[in-house]
């Protein structure tokens, strides 16, 4: 079946009208194919000396390969620099700016920490763990936020979009071939769009039962949303996606309170830093 | 005295001294240190198109960082280059960035990194970095190192105290930056400044041969700007400094002479191109061989190889790989083309005339689209 978003829209409405209560875990859509929950990110308390460490490059290689991923068939370093530089046959600096901003998101952990201005003040930012970032006005939101690079980064991977031409016209039709081929990244795209399209408000956070309790991470942190980000960072760069989070921790409840009360999905990340600091 | 003047005394003195070195080799300051001369890329004739625009490859990088006093282990991390090229990080700019990717992907422009650039408009590949020379976002052929190029506008950049420092610093990529600083480079920095000061617009160098002649070669590919370019290359990704050009060849006469007059160091690239290896030589030996059309062949300008070849001084009868070299081709296109040619082309001790092979490919356009590896149209056969 040729997915569209129409399809994708009937899937979600679908998976809201049939959703059954669960007590363990992500529910559907959000915990994606079972097949493949078993390799994405365990959450941790934010106690934990975890918190925000990468996967690492062994299992990230591990990982590639249980997806369908050859490290040959990734990005050379020659095509990487074009492709983040805007050159290459058909570069883009727009596009490019927007994919770069997302891959930097996706693997911020504690050995990528990033640059950004909170009041004036450059301040490294980590929250990879918590599927947070914070955008240029020094906004804290879900990754998958509406106006986040990484929701906006969608697009440009889909089929006929910026980053399947650039591949094309760039000597590395094989890349993106086997990015498609893969099965966990299509069955990521399929319950992470769904995902997307259902989650509350503009929040873009998921909810995770644990018997009575539950907890709220950002969505970039569930599992086919993960697979899919950790597949794409795979393909441009392997040694990038070993720095994606190992590991998911709850947004402590004064955040997420905050973010799924604001309009926009977005609070002031200067009034909440200190849940969130190490 | 500061700095700048003490520099400049410098250049002076060399310049002065130049016409008393360099016989069959650069002249001061352009052959850099002696220490290092030997590591630098050697020359190869024109009509050695496998070795043209080929790259040094990762063992020979990694072998001439040792030799530079570089160790692989302390160049930029992934995520240090990511985000220093990404214009990320404390102090972070896009737009030096920027372009020091755009001098990156000039620096290693091989068989390996075909550049693309708008050619009267079609997209057309590049390949010039044994020449020393590119192609700017206007079509204009140029030095590596004319003073609008990134490469050169890049310098500001990379000085001590200049941002790449500044940024390393603050991004706790100090153990690079030492690195970085090596003998050899501090070495051969000197050098390139002088070099550069020395070589006008065109930023050419002569190299002198033994018979009182001499072949320019674009500044990048004289000994301590190619060392340079090469560190700081390999700061930053080691596999990208396996793409640098492993050996030079002269730039054609014409060329030069047309660069060297022109007022800015720019010549119409469009009106050049024949002068260099034809793009299916590229393709073929190319990694990444460029997907988009390129202006196709047409006959006259194997005629022009060929009588090139002939006024080089060429013998008339050459053996089947130097006239696949001359013409650009394959071998195995070659020999499919020659399979139409009448007799007395290829003579009894195996060899090839040109004369000979010039006329017979003038004379239809179907033999030279065998050279080109196309198929030729076949006439349906009547029922």
């Amino acid at each position: 079946m040729k997915i569209t978003q129409h399809s994708l829209a009937f899937l979600a409405i679908l998976f809201a009208l049939t959703a059954t209560s669960y007590s363990q875990g992500f529910s559907e859509p959000y915990c994606g194919e079972k097949e493949w929950e078993k390799y994405t990110p365990t959450p941790i308390d934010a106690s934990s000396p975890k918190l925000h460490e990468g996967i690492g490059r062994e299992r990230a290689d591990k990982l590639a390969k249980i997806f369908g991923i050859e490290k040959r068939k990734c990005l050379s370093s020659m095509k990487f620099l074009q492709l983040i530089s805007g050159s290459g046959v058909g570069g883009n600096m727009t596009e490019t700016l927007i994919l770069n901003q997302a891959t930097n998101w996706f693997i911020n952990s504690k050995d990528n920490p990033i640059i950004c201005n909170i009041d004036g003040v450059p301040t490294p930012i980590v929250l990879g763990s918590y599927g947070l970032m914070v955008n240029e006005d020094g906004k804290l939101q879900s990754l998958a936020q509406d106006s986040s690079p990484c929701r906006k980064a969608n697009e440009l991977l889909a089929p006929g979009g910026y980053l399947p031409t650039w591949f094309k016209a760039n000597g590395a039709e094989d890349s993106m071939i086997m990015f498609w081929a893969s099965k966990a990244l299509r069955d990521g795209v399929i319950y992470g769009s769904i995902s997307q399209i259902i989650a509350e408000k503009n929040a873009e956070l998921v909810e995770y039962k644990s018997g009575a309790a539950s907890a709220y991470v950002g969505m970039s942190m569930i599992p086919p949303i993960w697979i899919v980000n950790f597949i794409a960072v795979y393909v441009l760069d392997p040694d990038l996606a070993a720095l994606m989070p190992a590991y998911w921790t709850p947004i402590p409840t004064p955040v997420k309170e905050a973010l799924m009360a604001s309009p926009t999905g977005q609070v002031n990340y200067s009034d909440f830093k200190q849940y969130l600091e190490q | 005295m500061n700095k700048i003047t003490f520099t400049l005394s410098l250049a002076l003195a060399f310049a002065g001294n130049t016409a008393l070195f360099g016989q069959g080799y650069f002249a001061e300051p352009y052959c850099g240190s002696k220490i290092y001369e030997r590591y630098a890329p050697t020359r190869v004739e024109s009509t050695d198109t496998r070795k043209i625009n080929q790259s040094i490859g990762q063992a020979k990088a990694d072998e001439l960082a040792h030799a530079f006093g570089m160790k692989k282990d302390k160049c930029f991390t992934p995520i240090q280059f990511f985000t220093f090229m990404t214009g990320g990080g404390y102090g972070g700019n896009l737009t030096n960035a920027l372009m020091i990717a755009d001098a990156t992907l000039i620096l290693t422009n091989t068989k390996q990194n075909p550049i693309v650039r708008n050619i009267n408009g079609n997209a057309t590949t590049i390949v010039l970095g044994s020449y020393g020379l590119t192609v700017n976002e206007e079509g204009l052929l140029e030095s590596c190192a004319q003073k609008t190029s990134p490469c050169r506008t890049v310098n500001e950049l990379l000085t001590p105290g200049g941002w790449m420092e500044t940024w390393c610093k603050a991004n706790g990529a100090t153990k690079s930056l030492e690195n970085l600083y090596s003998l050899a480079y501090r070495t051969e920095a000197v050098y390139s400044i002088l070099s550069q000061n020395n070589s006008g617009e065109a930023q050419l160098v002569s190299y002198n041969l033994t018979n009182s002649s001499s072949v320019k070669v674009g500044m990048s590919m004289i000994p301590p700007l190619w060392i340079v370019n090469f560190c700081l290359i390999y700061t930053l990704n080691p596999e990208l400094a396996a793409l640098m050009p492993a050996y030079w060849t002269a730039i054609p006469q014409q060329v030069a002479t047309d660069i060297s007059n022109s007022s800015e160091g720019q010549v119409n690239y469009s009106y050049y191109q024949q002068y260099f290896p034809a793009q299916s030589a590229i393709d073929e030996e190319s990694s990444t061989p460029s997907v988009l059309p390129i202006t196709p062949m047409v006959g006259s300008d194997y005629s022009s190889k060929i009588q090139n070849a002939l006024a080089q001084g060429s013998a008339n009868t050459r053996s089947a790989s130097d006239i696949a070299s001359i013409l650009g081709v394959s071998k195995s296109n070659l020999s499919k083309a020659l399979k139409l040619a009448p007799a007395g082309i290829k003579l009894s001790n195996g060899k090839i005339s040109l004369s000979k092979l010039n006329k017979f490919l003038s004379k239809n356009s179907k033999n030279t689209s065998l050279l080109e590896g196309k198929p030729t149209k076949k006439r349906n056969k009547k029922q």
